[in-house]
């Protein structure tokens, strides 16, 4: 592994909070890791997991999803369904191999650029470690 | 005992309780009952029960054409009797349409049955039951190697969806394998699509899959897809405290939620 290696990151972030918590940290001229793409979904409750897949059939290194806290859902449940969800899809996908550094979530509200800003270099920092993603 | 099933059919079928039984009939191989749709008293002596009987009938209640025939009785082993408990927590059919017959085989029965008779059968189906100690194995293993795992295993797939035509519990109208604007998972044998449909089918089952075994005997390359199954549903059932196929007046753990769901692993 080269010591260039810049992973690609999707984002997924719902419209309410965290992309707008992204915008804030943006506004805010805050600097964070440019490695993150950044896919705006309507509420975290609408991602399938068959696009967290996606992610990794096509090319990208790792993902990171990223919603309203609980019970701040614009949608009120669609958050919560979604936990369910990632409880059991990244287990499951740490069962056929994918290493768990590639999968994170996230709560950010629409007031934490600063919390933004930490999650995406963690995030970025975690996956840097575990280099290309070769699977696939 | 099996004389006892045909009396029983028989005596539902001239007192028109039910318009066709779904049972097994002896079919071409040895190994393996062929189900049969009875609609007249005369057919009593093709019914069969016995340990060929594996194929899981419960998805022939679903069919439109049987559907159409109206009320329906089936015969059913412990899968089966989960089987349609599931079918009807999912409002796929309903508890007054089908009169069933649960086979006794000693083992917890969902309380959905009308009667139940004896079949000396000492076990339900011939059930792979090894599948704990093989997750736990390869839990062990790092993520590498369970992906050179996997991957070996997955690449052997040749889409041909048996998995999901013989699934008790696969009943879409149009699979999320079958839609092509966007196509979600690719149609290609190639380990990129074969890992997304493999993954997203136990996925969907997760909660679901009532641990019949029956995609692991469809598939044509014997790939370990129990294992998969399996694992999601031990994980169900640590984290929710579900199981399905008992009881159907419950919504299934992914379609619903609870404030307080652990979420540790979130930051």
């Amino acid at each position: 592994m080269n010591n260039n290696f810049e992973p690609k990151i999707i984002a997924f972030l719902c419209n309410w909070c965290s992309y707008a918590g992204a915008d804030l940290a943006g506004t805010s001229r805050l600097k964070y890791a440019p490695n993150i793409r950044v896919i705006k979904v309507p509420c975290t409750g609408r991602l399938d997991p068959v696009m967290l897949l996606k992610v990794f059939e096509t090319g990208a290194d790792g993902v990171l999803v990223s919603g309203c806290h609980p019970n701040d859902c614009h949608y009120r449940s669609g958050n919560f369904l979604a936990r369910r969800r990632w409880m059991v899809f990244k287990d499951m996908l740490e069962f056929v191999g994918i290493e768990p550094g590639r999968i994170h979530f996230s709560w950010v509200s629409a007031a934490e650029g600063a919390k933004f800003v930490e999650v995406v270099n963690k995030v970025t920092d975690e996956v840097r470690k575990l280099g290309t993603f070769k699977g696939l | 005992m099996i004389d006892k099933l045909r009396q029983r059919v028989k005596e539902l079928l001239e007192s028109k309780a039910i318009s066709v039984f779904i049972g097994y009939e002896k079919g071409d191989n040895p190994q393996l009952a062929r189900p049969i749709m009875i609609t007249s008293p005369d057919e009593m002596d093709k019914l069969i029960y016995d340990d060929t009987c594996i194929v899981m009938l419960s998805k022939y209640l679903l069919k439109p054409e049987v559907k159409a025939l109206g009320r329906r009785g089936i015969v059913a082993s412990y899968s089966n009797l989960r089987a349609i408990t599931g079918l009807i927590q999912e409002h796929q059919i309903t508890r007054e349409e089908v009169y069933i017959i649960a086979i006794s085989t000693g083992e917890r029965l969902p309380e959905y049955y009308d009667e139940v008779i004896d079949t000396g059968c000492k076990t339900d189906n011939p059930r792979l039951t090894t599948q704990d100690e093989t997750i736990a194995k390869l839990l062990k293993k790092s993520p590498a190697e369970r992906w050179d795992f996997w991957r070996k295993e997955l690449e052997k797939c040749i889409k041909c969806y048996a998995c999901r035509q013989i699934c008790p519990l696969c009943y879409c109208n149009r699979c999320i394998a079958d839609k092509n604007q966007p196509q979600w998972i690719l149609t290609s044998p190639h380990l990129k699509g074969n890992f997304a449909w493999n993954v997203i089918r136990a996925y969907h089952l997760a909660g679901r899959c009532i641990d019949c075994g029956e995609c692991e005997r469809a598939c044509p390359v014997n790939i370990p897809l129990m294992l998969l199954n399996k694992m999601l549903y031990n994980n169900i059932k640590t984290n929710f405290g579900y199981e399905v196929g008992f009881n159907p007046n419950v919504p299934p753990p992914l379609a619903t939620y609870h404030p307080e769901d652990k979420e540790n692993f979130i930051i």
